[in-house]
């Protein structure tokens, strides 16, 4: 529990990072966190604490609550899903999933805004999300030493 | 085990549809202002402390560095540097809060003036967070300019902040004119650091630099204001209109006060 709770402060420190530092484009750090999270210790803790972390994220838009909540929490399903296909995990598998997820993540959110709120989308350049999946690969690579998701740890 | 967790999954993702749908129909959720009031109010300590961690690495750290190449020396040199960008940051400051000043008396729809302390987490929008809400006498769809021009309007109101929707959002529409040949149009949101001027004929003569103001005609930002330059225009096969990009006429994404008016 303290382990979750640790968690639930780090993807709000992501969140405030996001939203202060960052000007322009921003990397999806909360992605990286809850792919991680999932990883270490397993699927349903890993849907809840991305259910969590999406809910805060569609807080803080103040649009529609939901669309994060459905992408984070599908990103940290199939993530230890393909953990459990896969005879080992390493840097380049981590960073080809966070790539996959990021693109996942980008197309629920739309699908989300698009069908459920009215969000015009018509002006939207596709670089901006393009951007997006690039920037949090490179967020992925840099933050794996600390979030190295390779140890398995069971229990919260 | 594994089918009973992805019925287990499943199910969830349904009920978050379900919640989606909900909010379709009654529209924008009570739900968001219940959790937000705790989390701008943590917003914005953390910017604070966010800000100070990010002033101490640009001043301390890098005196740390020089003061093990020659401690003595350097240390008081340092210290003088330090002194003096304090100077300079409290002289730009008066800076822009005499602008600002020279703002709220020259207009007589002022509201407040409030300071920046977030940007939009992601990438979907271009919104800011200001510290100033309903005890200030702010209202929805107030408009948040600068000296400079237009910066957007409030689109979610709290009794201590405020969420403004920047004109560069893809959710935003502004009336406005071209300023030398006076044609008017609307400025759309790209959702990046940019917007389309659209709904102008091909007959049209647009020149590339030429500054946009805010006309009025929408009811909702004051007339004359200097919103930016057209970048690009382009003219794309059968379509009736021109393609025309503009540029804000100020740096969106490095405000830090923003002046409330009235509608």
């Amino acid at each position: 529990m303290k382990v979750f709770l640790f968690y639930i402060v780090l993807a709000y420190i992501a969140l405030s990072v996001q939203a202060t530092l960052f000007e322009g484009i921003k990397p999806d750090f909360i992605l990286v966190i809850v792919c991680s999270y999932s990883l270490k210790y397993g699927r349903t803790n890993g849907v809840a604490y991305g259910a969590l972390a999406g809910l805060l994220i569609d807080t803080v838009n103040g649009f529609l609550i939901g669309p994060n909540i459905i992408a984070k929490s599908v990103a940290a399903f199939f993530v230890k899903t393909l953990r459990k296909n896969l005879y080992q995990w390493n840097i380049f598998i981590n960073t080809l999933a966070i790539c996959i997820f990021s693109v996942i993540n980008v197309v629920v959110v739309y699908i989300c805004l698009d069908f459920f709120s009215e969000v015009k989308f018509i002006n939207r350049s596709i670089v901006i999300s393009v951007k997006e999946v690039i920037y949090t690969v490179v967020a992925s690579l840099v933050l794996y030493p600390v979030f190295n998701p390779a140890k398995e740890t069971k229990g919260i | 085990m594994t089918k009973k967790r992805l019925i287990v999954f499943v199910l969830f993702i349904l009920l978050v549809f379900g919640l989606l749908t909900f909010q379709s129909i009654k529209g924008e959720s009570h739900f968001i202002d219940f959790t937000l009031t705790p989390l701008t109010i943590a917003e914005k300590g953390t910017s604070a402390i966010i800000h100070k961690i990010r002033n101490f690495f640009n001043t301390y750290i890098i005196i740390f560095g020089k003061e093990q190449q020659n401690r003595e020396l350097h240390g008081k040199i340092d210290k003088l540097k330090q002194e003096k960008n304090e100077f300079l940051e409290a002289g730009i400051e008066n800076e822009r809060l005499r602008k600002i000043l020279k703002l709220k008396k020259a207009r007589t729809d002022y509201v407040v003036t409030a300071r920046v302390f977030a940007r939009d987490p992601t990438n979907w929008f271009q919104s800011l967070w200001i510290n100033k809400g309903m005890s200030s006498g702010i209202a929805k769809n107030m408009v948040a300019v600068t000296t400079i021009g237009p910066v957007g309007k409030v689109h979610r109101v709290f009794q201590e902040g405020s969420n403004i929707i920047l004109i560069t959002d893809i959710n935003s529409s502004v009336a406005v004119r071209l300023q030398t040949s006076r044609i008017e149009g609307i400025l759309e949101g790209r959702g990046d650091n940019s917007c389309y001027l659209k709904y102008i004929s091909k007959m049209a003569d647009v020149k590339v630099g030429e500054r946009l103001i805010t006309s009025g005609l929408d009811g909702l930002y004051p007339a004359g204001l200097l919103i930016g330059h057209v970048t690009s225009v382009k003219q794309e096969g059968e379509e009736m209109f021109q393609v025309i990009e503009v540029e804000p006429a100020q740096n969106l994404n490095r405000l830090e006060e923003v002046v409330i008016l009235k509608r």
